[in-house]
């Protein structure tokens, strides 16, 4: 580069300009035609130069118009300047080096001509945009990372795993996040934008996983909370950080050339890190990037701690929902049950439950029941109801002491709800089964029997848990092969449709027209079906079918036993 | 669905909570405060449930907890509905019912 030109007319400007631009903050340069040699650049220019000038070439690069679209050599400002006369004005161009260094450059030219008319140079003016462009993009890149965090389900992992591929290639070439585990540390996110490079940072991490003792890196800033920047990766510093050798050869050849390690915090609690790595792109990183680094990773702590506390409540409903209904049916010869379950989509545990179970050798019991309220409370008085109703039914199956013990277990439970049973003992007979019902509170049963009559089945009594002194009538029936059993819950006939509730009558009328043909699964899939047809918002309250039935068989194996 | 509204009358010796619509998990947060800004009242309160279109058991809920914590300061005047599912479920020997004409 000549710093000023010999004599001449272009020479004459490089004086001119030397002395007005030596000082300005904007890049001033002189090319003469025909060798394109620059004869004069100002500071500015030089720096702006020597940044880009990262290879070994600095005049390999290539540059890209906003919409993508590459720059012919051609029609760069400086030669359509120097060839065809033109002044260009401002010219944005996205630059990229061979090294990977990128930038952002605004382009002016204006041709120099001498006094016979002929294009002797052309002055070049250059304003960097870099840093400017790289600020927008940052808050743009903020809006999105905080949509992408906000929409954090239960699976946050694969949202902070997203999150390391939307930060590459903008704020770094690659990332990656670690969490602290209960055992140590494990990563849950690498990003690169080459898909190979990403296999290698995984064959690292899975041979030389970290030593949550290490005194820098991940495990440091996930100890002490604190962000790490290291301006400027040499090898020697590598040397320095790692002991082993094939690591220091990889980790050269990856060309890292600027990093931050940042906390993800939240409420004074470091849960994890975030890793920025600048390599192809050439970035260095500064100060202003660590507080980007640090808000995206306080952002991420936000919605990681967000997610961990709704995972714990969803699995504690969970493991309630479950308990309010058998892991299995009996088995018992002969009988079949069709049963379903299902609670308010409001995501709070239910308060209906249902139950089957062996009472002796021969005999078994079914129930069903509608706790008052929901969530944990009413979960822990299902939980009391059906363990009372399995333990007394042992002693003594009878309905009228069975739910006379689950009044009395509700009473001195203090959790001051109350409940309302259906309990049935069932004692199988020569061609069918004894059925002994008993209601505490809740609405008959129905009971179609094989020619297509429809009865209700036991005596109205009272609801359970809330007086001392409750009225409980047993009422037997015989039921044979064809006759199906069915006892729900309210959250059957309130289900809302336009105008008005499922109700009894529609409930009877889906029984009596189910053409079930004395198969209970059957039944409660005509019964549910009915109800989702009906529904026009949905299951509001929980709902729980059980239809129970004798087979063909039972009365077979029955004369087979006798 | 429709709304639930309700209707507080405040007499000399009693206060009548009157519930017009339907009384349902979605609703039964108002006819709760409802019938606990009568309770402050002091006197006997009395349910009016016969404008009632319907009732699920979160609101028959409601009518147990109150009549069993106000016992003898807690009367209801139901609707058709409402008396037989307070028959079915055994409550209504433990309820004190008017029909809504007599004076006590």
């Amino acid at each position: 580069m000549v710093e000023s030109g010999g004599g001449g007319f272009v020479g004459e400007v490089c004086r001119v300009l030397g002395l007005a631009s030596e000082r300005l903050a904007v890049g001033v340069a002189v090319v003469a035609a025909g060798t394109e040699e620059v004869v004069y650049a100002n500071p500015y220019a030089r720096r702006v130069w020597a940044r880009f000038a990262g290879g070994d070439d600095p005049w390999s690069y290539r540059g890209y118009r906003a919409d993508g679209s590459a720059y012919r050599p051609e029609e760069w400002p400086l030669r359509r300047a120097l060839r065809l006369g033109e002044v260009v004005s401002a010219e944005e161009i996205s630059v990229e080096f061979s090294g990977g260094v990128r930038g952002v450059v605004a382009l002016s030219a204006s041709p120099l001509a001498d006094r016979g008319g002929a294009i002797v140079g052309a002055v070049l003016a250059m304003f960097d945009l870099t840093e400017h462009r790289r600020a927008e993009e940052t808050l743009r890149f903020m809006a999105q990372a905080s949509r992408l965090l906000s929409e954090t389900g239960l699976e946050y992992e694969r949202t902070l795993e997203e999150l390391t591929r939307l930060v590459v290639p903008r704020l770094a070439d690659w990332c990656a996040i670690d969490l602290k585990t209960e055992t140590g540390i494990e990563n849950v996110g690498v990003a690169h934008v080459d898909p190979a490079k990403v296999e290698l940072a995984r064959m690292l991490q899975a041979r030389f996983p970290p030593d949550p003792h290490a005194p820098t890196g991940v495990p440091a800033v996930i100890r002490t909370g604190v962000s790490q920047l290291t301006e400027e990766i040499t090898d020697d510093l590598i040397d320095a950080v790692v002991d082993d050798l094939e690591m220091r050869d990889l980790l050269r050849e990856l060309g890292l050339r600027s990093a931050i390690v940042a906390p993800l915090a939240a409420h004074g609690d470091t849960l994890g890190a975030l890793t920025l790595i600048s390599a192809e792109q050439g970035r260095r990183y500064t100060a202003l990037d660590v507080a980007v680094a640090e808000d995206l990773g306080h952002r991420a702590a936000l919605s990681i701690r967000n997610a961990r506390l709704y995972q714990r409540e969803y699995e504690t409903n969970r493991v309630l929902q479950e308990s309010l209904i058998p892991s299995q049916l009996p088995e018992v010869d002969g009988v079949e049950f069709g049963v379903f379950h299902e609670s308010a989509g409001t995501g709070e545990v239910g308060g209906d439950f249902y139950d089957a179970w062996r009472t002796g050798k021969e005999t078994f019991a079914v129930a069903i029941g509608d706790v008052q309220g929901k969530g944990a409370q009413a979960a822990a008085l299902t939980a009391l109801t059906r363990h009372t109703l399995r333990g007394a039914s042992m002693h003594d199956p009878t309905p009228s002491h069975v739910l006379r013990m689950v009044n009395h277990a509700i009473l001195s439970s203090g959790l001051n709800r109350f409940c309302t049973v259906v309990y049935i003992h069932l004692l199988p007979g020569d061609d069918g089964l004894e059925m002994t019902v008993g209601l505490g509170g809740h609405t008959p049963p129905i009971l179609l029997r094989s020619g297509g009559r429809l009865e209700r089945v036991g005596a109205p009594g009272t609801l359970l848990g809330l007086y001392p002194d409750i009225r409980i009538k047993e009422r037997s029936y015989y039921v044979r092969p064809g006759d199906i059993t069915v006892l729900w819950t309210d959250g059957v006939t309130d289900t809302p449709g336009k105008a008005t509730r499922f109700g009894e009558q529609r409930l009877e009328q889906t029984i009596r027209r189910s053409h079930s043909d004395g198969d209970p699964r059957r039944m409660t899939e005509t019964i549910v079906s009915a109800i989702r047809g009906f529904g026009e918002y949905g299951f509001t309250d929980d709902v729980a079918v059980l239809s129970l039935a004798v087979t063909a068989q039972a009365q077979a194996s029955q004369r087979g036993a006798a | 669905m429709t709304d639930l509204r309700v209707e507080t009358i405040f007499g000399d010796d009693r206060v009548v909570v009157g519930l017009t619509g339907e009384l349902d998990l979605a609703s039964i947060g108002r006819a709760r405060e409802s019938i606990a800004t009568a309770r402050l009242h002091g006197h006997l309160v009395v349910l009016d449930t016969r404008r009632i279109e319907f009732i699920d058991s979160t609101g028959l809920g409601l009518i147990a907890t109150t009549a069993h914590e106000l016992g003898d300061d807690f009367a209801l005047i139901p609707d058709e509905r409402t008396r037989r599912l307070l028959e079915l479920m055994g409550m209504s020997e433990h309820l004190h019912l008017l029909d809504g004409t007599d004076d006590d």
